[in-house]
């Protein structure tokens, strides 16, 4: 078990962590590495040993007896016959985290105050970390302005134009979101139908999620950046790419209203992205690529450093270009919508 | 077809001529530094990704098994009337010398003319191999040639349709693909095949340990176990004189001392992630299932795992061992689950009868090749690779 004191102070550090403060966030992450048996010799991140992404296929990655775990997300993919579990100890950590980062980069004014979703939400996918974020964040930002555009397997294209209509009537902001294997879906209903393309109120803005290349079907961020522009006139600049992985309880983004220059994908100030050599285990230099590997705050019941098994560009503190390491097990937030996405119109 | 070159049949030469001039051919490449020549060793370095070092014992161990009385024997297997002019298509794969070497001789000895498709990793390999033939005049010059259009074009797919004879290696996808496009014309070779040992407690007695560690060490360095002989996974009794932890230990103390005779490739980045991501999740089963792993941390490679309870997973490669214990007799379905029906080679430390056993358990693990440790990368020149002689069965083909 991991003593309470410390997760409280977790607590305050991701309520508090408005400009990102590396020490306290290191002495944080070192003094949950210690509590979980991962800390090794080294003063810095690089003393955690980070537990591998596969591990949470291979055995329950818990501090905790599975009994006492709220909820249980699940991966999509699987190689050895059981999908990943990320056991959950503490939601409201969770809902702090996932709101506090998305409050951080996508709530930036003017503020929006509608909210359209084409992710299903929890109860219609209780596995599902995505759907729990965004039932939180429906629920903490939208209250009575929250439309999920889906039925059942398939996207709603009728809730989601009259949403999108009574924004453009309101002069209001909206928050569209979604994988980015919905726009894909999204874009092509928008093309075999004869709905006129929609110019919605400035600061209209898109949160959409990556891991489409397993479906079989993909987009590109720049083909999703063109059929906003083209589709709702929103510009490349408010559509915002969100990282998250089921192991881990805290996300990335590029926002670049929020974090100018370079695209890339942020973590959010209580979770850490260090690009490593393979061979020699120790951060490529920005511009260069590497394993990613995840210290998440959030993730103090089970692994605060995750070794993932993706590859990316090290941008500065942020990472971009992500894809599996061959052999891997495909993942994503698409791949599991992916599974029967169709549109209903 | 005109477009492709294709081998002539070869001369009405006797068999002592064959065998003599496949014997010149092996001694001109021993030494493969003075046959190749210095850009050529430093171009099969680079293609391969051996090391130097590494590269010129991949060279003398493909031609090591070609003896003037191995090469006789084949030789004489390969004889036989021929109907029409049969000739090979051998579509190589992997990076490994050895494949192309065997090839040549499989098929000359059997007196088929050979056209060759080798992968990038062996395209300055097989241009010398060819060249050396053709310079040494006697005739067997214009019997091999070596087809350089890239996969996937229009004569490539011509040539593997309309071959009368084909040797392919490959993944399994490819294998498929290409009997699949043969449409029922011999197609031998075979899809992904792997290699294991198996150390029964008699080998396990203390002063034989050393002498096995370092011959399992060697087979799993040799070609960075990039071979289909290589071994990945090593099966140990328990309750011998030295335990299977203890065994781990000595292998991965051998695979560190062979970095100097043979030093392993640099993986590209991506393998450098299989690698390291492999190494981690085996440190954190041991961990968490009482195994161990040696080196308990730091680099991926060499690595020797001891997963208690676990099966084998297909591993790496670049001297990645796992090692499997078992009591009584070994469980092949439960130690290797992945591997049934894709063995290649095994080699065992201990009674050969209690291998056959195993054999005879379950057939799905059945090898062509077995032999004691430290003699899976020493094939010899005759053997059932996939199951099948080559030499014989090209003679029985070509009739």
């Amino acid at each position: 078990m991991i003593d309470p004191t410390l997760v409280n102070r977790i607590r305050e550090f991701i309520g508090s962590a408005r400009d990102p403060d590396d020490g306290a966030f290191v002495t944080l992450c070192r003094a949950v590495a210690r509590a979980q048996g991962r800390l090794g010799a080294g003063s810095g991140l690089e003393a955690i040993e980070p537990v591998p992404e596969g591990a949470f296929k291979l055995s329950d990655v818990a501090h905790f007896p599975r009994s006492r775990a709220q909820a249980t997300f699940r991966t999509s993919g699987t190689t050895t016959g059981r999908p990943g579990l990320h056991l959950v100890r503490d939601m409201d950590l969770y809902r702090r985290s996932a709101l506090a980062g998305f409050e951080r980069y996508l709530l930036y004014p003017p503020r929006p105050g509608r909210f359209v979703s084409l992710i299903p939400p929890a109860p219609q996918r209780p596995g599902s970390s995505l759907s729990h974020m965004v039932s939180m964040v429906m629920e903490a930002f939208a209250g009575e302005q929250a439309t999920f555009a889906r039925k059942g397997n398939a996207l709603a294209l009728t809730p989601l134009m009259a949403a999108v209509r009574e924004a453009v009537d309101s002069r209001e902001p909206l928050v569209l979101l979604g994988t980015s294997l919905d726009l894909l879906t999204l874009f092509e209903a928008l093309e075999h139908s004869n709905t006129a393309n929609v110019a919605l109120p400035r600061g209209s803005r898109v949160m959409h999620t990556g891991g489409d290349k397993a479906s079989g079907r993909a987009i590109t961020r720049e083909k999703i950046w063109q059929g906003l522009d083209r589709y709702f006139q929103i510009p490349p600049e408010d559509v915002v790419e969100e990282f998250g992985m089921t192991e881990l309880l805290s996300q990335a983004y590029d926002a670049p209203r929020v974090v100018p220059g370079q695209r890339r994908l942020v973590p959010v100030p209580w979770m850490r992205t260090r690009v490593l050599d393979p061979t020699t285990f120790t951060e490529v230099d920005s511009g260069s690529r590497g394993l990613l590997c995840h210290y998440d705050l959030a993730n103090c019941h089970t692994a605060v450093a995750v070794l993932t098994s993706d590859l990316g560009l090290r941008i500065n503190e942020g990472f971009s270009h992500i894809h599996r390491v061959p052999g891997s097990t495909p993942r994503g937030c698409s791949h599991e919508a992916a599974r029967g996405v169709r549109t209903h119109v | 077809m005109s477009d492709v070159p294709r081998p002539e049949p070869l001369p009405p030469l006797s068999e002592e001529e064959i065998a003599g001039r496949l014997f010149a051919l092996r001694e001109r490449w021993r030494n493969p530094g003075k046959e190749a020549g210095q850009k050529g060793m430093a171009t099969l370095s680079r293609q391969t990704g051996f090391p130097p070092a590494h590269v010129h014992e991949a060279l003398k161990r493909a031609f090591a098994p070609f003896t003037q009385r191995s090469i006789r024997r084949l030789v004489r297997l390969g004889r036989g009337p021929r109907a029409g002019s049969p000739w090979l298509l051998a579509i190589l794969a992997g990076r490994i010398p050895a494949v192309a070497v065997n090839a040549l001789f499989w098929s000359l000895a059997a007196r088929v003319p050979l056209a060759v498709k080798s992968p990038g990793a062996l395209d300055a390999f097989t241009a010398l191999l060819v060249r050396s033939l053709a310079r040494m005049g006697g005739s067997l010059g214009p019997c091999v040639t070596h087809l350089t259009f890239p996969s996937g074009t229009g004569p490539m797919a011509r040539l593997v349709e309309s071959a009368p004879l084909c040797l392919a290696y490959g993944s399994d996808h490819t294998f498929r693909a290409v009997t699949e496009a043969r449409r029922g014309r011999p197609t031998l070779g075979g899809g992904h095949r792997e290699s294991f040992v198996v150390v029964f407690r008699e080998a396990l007695e203390r002063d034989g340990v050393s002498h096995l560690a370092r011959a399992i060490a060697r087979d799993s360095a040799v070609y960075d176990q990039d071979g289909c002989l290589s071994p990945q996974a090593v099966l140990v009794e328990e309750g011998g004189g030295t335990s299977p932890r203890e065994l781990a230990r000595r292998i991965h103390d051998e695979l560190v001392g062979m970095a100097r005779p043979l030093p392993p490739s640099i993986p590209p980045l991506e393998e450098a992630a299989r690698l390291r991501i492999f190494a981690e999740e085996c440190r954190y089963t041991a961990r968490a299932s009482g195994g161990r792993v040696f080196p308990e941390r730091g680099a991926p490679i060499p690595l020797v795992a001891v997963l208690p309870g676990q099966p084998y997973r297909t591993g790496p490669g670049h001297r990645v061992l796992q090692v499997l214990p078992f009591c009584d007799e070994p469980d092949p379905a439960r130690l290797l689950p992945s591997m049934s029906g894709h063995v290649q080679g095994v080699a065992v430390a201990g009674p050969r009868a209690r291998l056959e056993s195993l054999f005879e358990a379950d057939p799905g693990y059945r090898a062509g090749y077995v032999c004691a440790p430290g003699r899976l990368q020493r094939p010899p020149a005759v053997w059932a690779e996939n199951g099948i002689i080559i030499t014989k069965e090209l003679a029985r083909l070509a009739r």
